[in-house]
């Protein structure tokens, strides 16, 4: 008897301390108290590149209800600048924010200075099965490539991007037009299934439809994004960033070559001085109706809105086009994921401040609140959950955002698409490019090496280089970089980087 | 003797503070750099400092690109800054030769010092509209019966950068150059002008030699302007396309904020500054024998 109570005792004891504490709900309605969790008293302050949005000014109301915590004024910068000036700011020792905006492509510079959290123990705050649940929503190039590196979650994704092929649908859907096509070029005028039809539908827009002030297509070439916008066509060849053992850069380097071969090959249909591409001139040209189709981000199909009477309306997406392998006749697409948008957390603060930090990053990032960020235009944010990408999702582009009102910084509340037929497509549209999503170059020196490419690429496009010349040179700049940051780590992070593609099924 | 005799002591201390200040925010910074510039540090890599000794400035010497971009900066400076100061000399020289209202020569003053005014990453920006390939240059010059000119392809960029920065900063040396002009005794022209000597004579025997240091200390200013180039360079092209108009300070800024090379950066901002110091310092003789 005595020996059961004991046992019953013990039992009671070990109960008691599995229980600890309780576990914070994530997935509680918008600005429903959260009973497990307390932050009055603790203040935030982000940082957003200018883009981004004022998505936790809009949420803060209800975020002070959950938990008590407040959010000051998010702080923007330019893009270009924003790396620089956070890196700079966490060097000084004294973290100015407590939530900062990063692109994944940085993720391990961030991680390597020891200056930001590991966030594996913040998740432990969370109901398991919650986080589980989070998880397991998330793309999973998002998941492999972005919020993680070196075994360990560095950020918290509120924006996720692809690659997708843009077209105005006018030019495609013109009957005078479809036999034209057809009989010059032998098949139906539609969105391009491979390269070669790219190159041809730009070759029939230019020479016979379009007056010369319009173009068929353009490119992003401006360093350092002019290397993933090349990437869209030599990863559907079979290029890598490296051969498997990382002693060859952008290999097999005849792949490489022939995509950027075909690359240069749509310049001559492309705006004058397309090597000098950017953002705002892809945006520009796009939204004035200069360009029937062009690689781009998802959000141009949601800015197609907003842009002249002859575009709006007029544009759709669809899957990027691909290399057809001239033995099997197989069809590879590869879309780059690209630039997004995570939140780190600096490692110099207070634990309380950081649990408030993830408490709101998780919060705002789940899609108890972000269904409706991704679906309102006065923010950069685009999906990045499976759920993203459901109905229900599609339908809430076709309604104001319920979660916040209007203010001098965001003074409308208006529905991005009119139809669900239109938000459905858009959603599609980047659900088929995400399913062939390749990843960007996320270990240490990410941005030495697209700069490089990005730049040989520039030359190739504006004919100062050959595209052998162009691939020769940036493969030796891109060896000498991999040396410079010593070869045996880099080697390492590579290993690590075909590992996370294996997990996700990216390549054998 | 560091202080003259009567001199009183007591305002010596009014001095400390600011001389303190400068010691804290120009000279440790400073020393600091030569530092950081011994050693091999990418806190992007590792937290951990290097020591590589000269190995920093031996790479920088040997490293094409920087040395492209240098070349590069000797065309943009020695033409661009020189076409500058001609510009303004002869402005002017028009200005106070031909417009004889003192109220129009003024406005005309006034008129042609607004770009200088105005601030570089605006007029980066402004000049970005002006000059793609569908701007409004390349539009009126189709609109002439011209071809539209690439003024950001390979070959043009660097002049094109070169134009805009001529366009805001000739100012400079036209305000050093009118202040200098008018402030020739009139006395002295008068009584050239009663000996008969003809207009080009006492522009070569009084004038410019009165304007002569003027202009030295204009184009001296301009040079280390031009020598810390970057906005326009960073707005309208990003050091493109390819590195066409990549100048030292934008390899420089690129290595310490973009690749955080930061013991690397150091050691070429050593470099690239003893370069200037040494450039003016020959200038400035050349100025003075002259």
């Amino acid at each position: 008897m005595r020996k059961y109570l004991f046992v019953l005792v013990a039992l009671l004891v070990v109960a008691t301390f599995s229980l600890g504490e309780a576990k914070i709900k994530l997935f509680l309605p918008p600005g429903e108290k959260n009973p497990d969790v307390d932050f009055s008293g603790i203040t935030l302050r982000a940082i957003h590149d200018s883009g981004a949005g004022r998505i936790l000014e809009w949420y803060a109301p209800l975020l002070e209800k959950e938990c008590g915590v407040k959010i000051e004024r998010t702080e923007m910068v330019d893009l270009p600048r924003l790396r620089e000036k956070v890196m700079g700011d966490l060097l000084a020792g004294k973290p100015s924010w407590q939530i900062i905006e990063i692109n994944p492509r940085f993720i391990a510079d961030f991680a390597l200075t020891g200056l930001i959290e590991p966030l594996d123990s913040y998740f432990e705050m969370f109901d398991p099965e919650d986080v589980k649940k989070y998880l397991d929503d998330i793309i999973p190039t998002y998941r492999e490539f972005y919020m993680k590196w070196g075994g360990h979650y560095w950020a918290i994704p509120f924006d996720g991007d692809i690659h997708l092929f843009n077209y105005r649908k006018s030019f495609f859907e013109n009957p005078k037009y479809q036999e034209m096509f057809k009989a010059q070029f032998g098949k139906e005028l539609q969105p391009p299934e491979t390269w070669d039809d790219f190159v041809d539908l730009a070759k029939f827009f230019k020479e016979n439809v379009l007056p010369p002030d319009m173009y068929s297509t353009m490119w992003w070439l401006l360093p350092p994004d002019g290397s993933v916008f090349y990437f869209d066509i030599a990863a559907s060849y079979g290029v890598r960033y490296f051969s498997d053992d990382m002693e060859h850069a952008l290999w097999p380097r005849d792949k490489a070559v022939a995509a950027l071969k075909k690359m240069v090959e749509t310049e001559p249909y492309c705006p004058p001085g397309v090597s000098n591409f950017g953002f705002t001139e892809t945006v520009d040209y796009w939204l004035a109706g200069k360009v029937v189709f062009q690689i781009w981000f998802i959000d141009i199909n949601e800015w197609g809105q907003m842009g002249q009477p002859e575009v709006k309306g007029d544009v759709a997406n669809a899957l990027i086009p691909g290399y057809r392998d001239p033995e099997t006749g197989v069809v590879t697409h590869r879309a780059m994921a690209p630039y997004n948008r995570f939140w780190i957390i600096p490692k110099n603060l207070p634990e309380k401040v950081k649990q408030a930090a993830f408490y709101v990053m998780l919060r705002v990032s789940s899609p108890v609140y972000s269904i409706y960020s991704v679906a309102d235009t006065y923010c950069g944010m685009d999906p990045y959950l499976y759920s993203h990408f459901t109905d229900e999702a599609a339908a809430q582009y076709t309604k104001p955002n319920p979660l916040r009102g209007v203010a001098p910084d965001w003074p409308e509340n208006i529905p991005t698409f009119s139809t669900f037929e239109e938000a459905r497509k858009h959603l599609d549209g980047g659900l088929a490019n995400l399913a062939v999503a390749f990843p960007e170059i996320n270990w240490p020196g990410a941005t030495e090496y697209t700069e490089s490419l990005s730049r040989w690429v520039q030359r190739a496009m504006s004919g100062e280089v050959t595209p052998e010349e162009a691939i020769e040179k940036a493969a030796e700049e891109w060896e000498a970089i991999r040396d410079k940051l010593g070869k045996e780590k880099q080697k390492e992070y590579y290993k690590e980087f075909l590992e996370a593609g294996r997990r996700v099924g990216f390549w054998d | 003797m560091l202080f003259p005799k009567r001199m009183p002591k007591r305002p010596l201390y009014l001095i400390i503070p600011p001389q303190l200040l400068v010691l804290a925010i120009v000279i440790f910074p400073l020393l600091w750099a030569i530092y950081i510039s011994f050693h091999s540090w990418n806190p992007t890599i590792s937290p951990e400092r290097r020591f590589v000794g000269i190995a920093n400035y031996i790479a920088v010497l040997k490293d094409e690109r920087f040395l492209a971009s240098l070349g590069r900066m000797l065309y943009y400076s020695g033409v661009g800054v020189t076409i500058q100061l001609v510009l303004g000399t002869l402005i002017a020289l028009a200005l106070v030769e031909y417009i004889r209202s003192e109220r129009l020569r003024t406005f005309a003053l006034v008129v042609f010092l607004l770009p200088m005014m105005m601030a570089e990453a605006v007029v980066a920006q402004m000049w970005t509209l002006l000059v793609t390939d569908t701007g409004t240059i390349n539009n009126i010059l189709v609109w002439l019966g011209f071809s539209p000119i690439g003024w950001r392809t390979q070959k043009l960029a660097l002049t094109t950068l070169m134009i805009v920065d001529i366009w805001q900063w000739t100012s400079l040396p036209l305000l050093i150059a009118y202040a200098a002009r008018i402030s020739v005794p009139e006395r002295l022209l008068e009584s050239a002008r009663l000996d008969g000597a003809s207009k080009f004579l006492i522009l070569r025997k009084i004038i410019l030699p009165y304007m002569r240091v003027p202009l030295a200390i204009a184009f001296l200013l301009r040079f280390m302007d031009s020598y810390k180039f970057l906005d326009k360079v960073f707005i309208m092209t990003y050091g493109g396309p390819g590195t066409a108009t990549e100048l030292p300070t934008f390899y420089l800024y690129q290595t310490a904020f973009s690749y955080f090379n930061v013991g690397y950066a150091a050691s070429m901002s050593w470099i690239f500054g003893i370069m200037a110091v040494v450039a003016m310092l020959i200038f400035w003789r050349l100025t003075k024998r002259a």
